[in-house]
């Protein structure tokens, strides 16, 4: 729940309440204004909503209070009552109205060593500071979230601290990438303190992580939520444009370019800017923040496919004619983090190249034939390839045959697509059908949705876009139980075919790659809403992208740290046990080594030696060479266990009697 | 319907000003950083080999000595000073920073075998193959500061004990007056409280000529305060318990190990090995942790069959630990000051650094104009490692090869710590393992080696070979912890 109640104060707190740049402004009526905003108050509590909502242009007007009683049947607010509000240079907070004379007490009923309690007090002592101490009953602003049933203002804190500490939890199991080590297995005290004393080290350090997330956040996240009998996926773009703010309302556009398309285009990691390229030979770059064209090349020659490289310096762009190292390529990726630029061609070729000494790293044919379905796994680095019989497969530079080969559809691939936290593909089949599949489990789908997909993508934030023919389609893991149903739809006009449809990183927005140029549309939540300056920063300047081309070079990784399972780097590979071979094993061996030596042709000699006589023995000969490793193995197993019995014999004590006849011990 | 958009504005995530700070967000999600850990070996990886190519660890030589650098001692009041004698009975006090001679001591006849600083700074003991024992003032810190490197002080000593034998070593009482020589036996001096027995003149011994208050000429001869003898050999060195200031630990050419207490009348241990013992150095940390029940505790010594042996004092019959690396005779053995670590210099021409509880070196330093290493220091900072050897001078070494000196900036230093922890992380992973382990050995140094391998392996072999062949039990190995150690003697 999203509603924020926030009530008019006294008078005497005037001027304490500031404010809040955005929606909700809670604005402090005149001294007789008191009657005015208890009259509205009464009304809106009235109201069956419970509810005002406040508009984007409500700004100016002055009586713009949002109210919801607060349960109790009384028409103003009583002393001890909890409300939402926001005092001067704090946030929005719960705070309580209090009386003057009763605050001491209440204090002392506090525990201040509470964060959020010491909070509250300090607000308290804020505002009494300034209020003139004659005025006895001082209301104070504020809201509280919607409440349980079974709320007191006594069980406020715990409750609050519960629900906080419930968040952090789910945040901190985010962080720790995984369970921790098992340590009781361990025989070696000491190492077993030392990895006790890291894995509370990791704790700690997700701990914070999970907190900084809580708190420390410049942005949240976009969402789109229906209300009543509305759909989301009914929303149009339309509708949304109307609700956002302009320079959000600025991503919503289509660039009609006939000539040149179909599209295809790409963005930087950052999200900033984009690289397109025509079928025809259109080559350009633009800055997406202020819609500035960088570059714009005619290749006048096929474009297939473009793809941007480290940074927005580079891009390549896979042309008909200059494909000599790569062949005639129909799709490119790029691995950022191994430099690699991934491609595949016409007769079917996967090709690596590293970008930074532009040295072949690998070529693989794939040997299933012509396909333009490529994607990069951004989990690790795998290139994953869909084929006309509806397989996929898996590849890395490294080994020559696929790592893993999935029969996905019953026809041809028609996409692919990969959630960036690695664990879900998403293929669409010419069968018209599409699937969710989860790549540590790959027996079965996750999920078989109906539909027709051109082309796919996955948002930062799972969501997942289909494009066909004209019309896309955002499927949303809504429920959060990896169960894909509809989010968003959007058309356009007839007769348009989509070629590529691509998340904008960092942003609430999809590009729509088509024949007839490309477009931009708002898809509320799909994007990541905090950026990491090191990792992608979308406000880049030039010398910062410098310092990040170095740094990125220094950390580029080899070819080799392509693998399925990428946590396994840096791991110790258990030992492997030597398992003996059984008798059997080890006879249907011998079996096969005479066989083996049976079936050698011997030269034929002359001179006599070439008589039958000879060469039976000569095979008997190579015969028993064979057998000779097997039976000599077997001997020695047998010594060896005749020794074990002779020893544990020994150790048998024979009845006193007969001691005296035993062989003698030698002393030590 | 409710909707809301990322919408960020230019002005929130820019810097305002060119003068300001370029803005800096955060977000620690797993997700936008894909293969974190490929990257982190890599970065390991680069660590790892980045400590190699920074490995420079000579810092310099002193030269200025006429013969081989025989021993030294450290300035306790001064971490930039030490003092060093030589062969030719040359004691010189150094400024490590500048790396020139400060003040020199002239007046040994005969090669200087020990010098020994007392804690407080202020005297400076010196003895040697002369028989005489001469205490000196260490000069005042002024001297130390002064930058003039044409005027070389000359200082005379403060007193002269003549005595009877050579002397080998000497050792000053961590907290007190005493400090203790040795040679024909351990003798314990007090320099504060002199003993003064009046000798005869034309004595045949040397005599001394003091005037007394009242200017009447008096002849006295100094003499020890206390003397031990345990057989017949010589104590080649001496050394006295950081923590209790009255125990100290000897060595002697009849390959024995013994234990005195000062406020016993007797010798507290002996311990006999198979080789003898060059050099002793107490842990100056463990000792605290024991110092309350028993005396004192760890022990480490070089021994010529070129390993070192870890001691706990108390418990004498085996040793902690086994450091072997050295391919010839160690001759002097230093604790850092933090007790982690204790270095080595070997006749092998090699100083090296140990674990104080690992078998194999950290580091090995050589060069080619560095001969046999006689002594070794490791500066009271523990930065730094000095060595003292056959070619006349004193060479300098940083205690952590790939160490920067100077100045670190806030950043340099989190890079640092952040490389530390990427290689201490990977540590076991084979390509870091092999690049971090990696030295280059000069040829004679890794020829021995490999000879001393080859022989071990054949000891060890045939004392399979003899096991597999006697009946079982009649052939015990004993473990290298006790192998060495013949009998303790209480």
């Amino acid at each position: 729940m999203r509603d924020i109640i926030s009530v008019t104060m006294g008078s005497t707190v005037r001027g304490l309440v500031e404010a809040k740049h955005g929606v909700e402004e809670g604005k402090i009526g005149e001294k007789d204004g008191l009657e005015e905003n208890g009259v509205s108050l009464d009304d809106n509590g009235n109201d069956p909503s419970g509810k005002v909502e406040a508009s984007v242009g409500s700004v100016n007007e002055n009586e713009d209070v949002e109210v919801e009683d607060l349960g109790s049947e009384g028409d103003e607010f009583c002393v001890g009552d909890f409300v939402w509000g926001q005092l001067r240079r704090h946030p929005w907070w719960p705070r309580q109205i209090y009386d003057l004379h009763t605050r001491r007490i209440m204090l002392q009923r506090l525990n201040p060593k509470d964060d959020i309690l010491a909070r509250l007090e300090e607000l308290i002592s804020d505002t009494s500071s300034l209020s003139p101490p004659s005025q006895a009953p001082e209301p104070v602003t504020l809201v509280i979230p919607p409440l349980r049933d079974d709320f007191k203002p006594s069980c406020f804190h715990g409750w609050l601290s519960e629900e906080i500490s419930e968040e952090i939890d789910i945040k901190v199991k985010k962080y720790l990438r995984g369970e921790g080590a098992n340590l009781e297995v361990l025989q070696d005290k000491k190492l077993k303190g030392q990895l006790a004393v890291r894995e509370e080290l990791y704790g700690k350090s997700a701990k914070a992580a999970a907190k900084a997330e809580k708190w420390l956040m410049p942005s949240e996240g976009g969402y789109l939520e229906a209300e009543g009998i509305e759909k989301t996926w009914r929303i149009r773009q339309e509708a949304i444009s109307r609700e956002v703010d302009i320079s959000s309302s600025r991503n919503q556009f289509d660039i009609t370019l006939p000539d040149l398309g179909p599209y295809t285009m790409d963005f930087t990691s950052s999200g900033r800017y984009m690289t397109f390229g025509g079928r025809k030979g259109h080559l350009g770059i633009v800055d997406m923040k202020n819609m500035d064209l960088i570059k714009e090349i005619q290749v006048r020659e096929t474009v297939r496919d473009v793809v941007f490289l480290h940074n927005e310096l580079f891009f390549a762009a896979a042309q008909k004619k200059y494909g000599t190292e790569h062949g005639a390529v129909l799709r490119l990726q790029f691995l950022k983090n191994h430099f690699l630029l991934a491609s595949i061609n016409k007769s079917g070729q996967l090709h690596y190249q590293d970008v930074t000494m532009g040295q072949m790293v690998g070529n693989h044919r794939t040997g299933l034939g012509r396909t333009d379905v490529m994607r990069v796994n951004p989990f690790n680095g795998v290139v994953a390839l869909g084929h006309s019989l509806g397989t996929v497969s898996m590849w890395k530079p490294t080994s020559s045959a696929p790592l893993l080969k999935v029969l996905c559809h019953r026809g041809p691939i028609s996409a692919l697509a990969f959630h960036p936290n690695g664990h879900l593909m998403a293929t669409a089949g010419k069968e018209k059908k599409i699937k969710i599949w989860d790549l540590r489990k790959l027996d079965y789908e996750l999920q078989n949705i109906p539909g027709h997909a051109n082309t796919l993508d996955f948002s930062q934030k799972g969501l997942l876009a289909c494009g066909t023919r004209s019309s896309v389609q955002i499927l949303g893991d809504l429920s959060g139980a990896q169960n894909y149903s509809r989010y968003m739809n959007h058309s356009m006009v007839k007769g348009y075919q989509i070629g590529k449809v691509v998340f904008r990183p960092y942003e609430d927005v999809l590009a729509i790659g088509h024949s007839m140029g490309w477009s931009s549309i708002l898809i509320p939540g799909s994007g990541e809403p905090n950026f990491d300056s090191w990792v992608a920063n979308p406000f880049e300047t030039s010398k910062q992208r410098r310092e990040k081309e170095v740094r990125s070079l220094l950390d580029k990784l080899p070819p080799e740290t392509i693998m399925l399972d990428p946590t396994k780097i840096g791991t110790v590979r258990p030992a492997k046990k030597k398992e003996k071979p059984t008798k059997q094993e080890r006879e249907a061996e011998m079996e096969a080594a005479i066989e083996d030596a049976k079936d050698i042709d011997f030269k034929r000699k002359t001179k006599g030696r070439n008589k039958p006589s000879k060469r039976v023995k000569k095979m008997q000969e190579t015969v028993a060479k064979a057998k000779r490793p097997f039976l000599e193995q077997n001997m020695e197993e047998e010594e060896l266990l005749a020794r074990k019995k002779q020893k544990t014999s020994e150790v048998v004590e024979l009845p006193v009697s007969l001691q005296r006849f035993a062989k003698k011990k030698t002393l030590t | 319907m409710k909707v809301k958009v990322i919408s960020r504005s230019t002005e929130e995530f820019t810097r305002e000003r060119s003068q300001d700070l370029q803005r800096v967000f955060r977000n620690f999600d797993p997700n936008i950083r894909t293969q974190e850990k490929a990257v982190e070996y890599v970065r390991a990886l680069n660590a790892a080999k980045l400590e190699k190519i920074f490995a420079r660890p000579f810092v310099g030589a002193m030269d200025g000595h006429i013969d081989a650098v025989s021993c030294m001692a450290k300035n306790p009041n001064h971490l930039k000073g030490i003092f060093s004698g030589s062969m030719d009975g040359d004691i010189r006090l150094w400024d490590i920073a500048s790396r020139r001679t400060v003040c020199k001591f002239p007046g040994h006849q005969g090669a200087v075998k020990g010098v020994a600083a007392s804690t407080d700074g202020r005297i400076l003991v010196s003895c040697g193959t002369d028989c005489i024992v001469r205490l000196w003032n260490v000069p005042s810190s002024s001297v130390m500061e002064s930058n003039d490197s044409s005027d070389k002080s000359v200082q005379v000593p403060l007193e002269e004990y003549v005595w009877k034998n050579a002397f080998w070593a000497v050792d000053h009482q961590w907290d007190g007056d005493r400090f203790a020589t040795a040679g024909a036996g351990v003798h314990i001096w007090n320099h504060n409280k002199f003993c003064f027995n009046p000798v005869i003149l034309l004595c045949s011994d040397k005599v001394l000529l003091w005037l007394s208050h009242d200017n009447m000429p008096l002849i006295y001869r100094s003499a020890p305060e206390k003397t031990f003898e345990w057989g017949t050999d010589t104590v080649i060195s001496v050394r006295f318990n950081p923590g209790q200031p009255n125990v100290l630990a000897t060595s002697a050419t009849d390959r024995s190990i013994v234990l005195y207490d000062l406020r016993m009348s007797s010798e507290v241990t002996k311990l006999i090995m198979r080789t003898r013992t060059n050099s002793i150095a107490w842990n100056p940390m463990e000792p605290i942790n024991f110092t309350a029940a028993y005396h004192g505790s760890l022990i480490n010594q070089a021994n010529e069959d070129c390993n070192c042996y870890s001691y706990d004092a108390r418990k004498l019959d085996e040793a902690k630990c086994v450091h072997k690396d050295h391919v010839s005779a160690v001759m002097d053995i230093d604790y850092s000051p933090t007790g982690r670590e204790f270095v080595t210099g070997s006749y092998d021409r090699t100083v090296r650094i140990f674990p104080y509880n690992g078998g194999h070196s950290r580091e090995i330093y050589h060069t080619k104009r560095m001969q046999r290493v006689f002594c070794i220091k490791f500066s009271c900072d523990a930065t730094y490692v000095i060595s003292g050897s056959d070619d006349a001078n004193l060479r300098l070494w940083k205690a952590k090869a790939s160490e920067q000196l100077g100045v670190l900036l806030p950043r340099e230093q989190k890079r640092h710590n952040y490389h530390e922890a990427l290689k201490n992380r990977y540590k076991h992973l084979p390509e870091v393992k092999r690049i971090v382990r990696h030295r280059h050995l000069p040829k004679p140094i890794f020829k021995a080696a490999a000879l001393r391998r080859t022989v071990m392996e054949a000891v060890r072999r045939k004392e399979e070979r003899r096991k597999a062949h006697s009946a079982p039990g009649s052939v015990t190995t004993k473990p290298l912890r006790k192998r060495r150690i013949i009998k303790v003697e209480e």
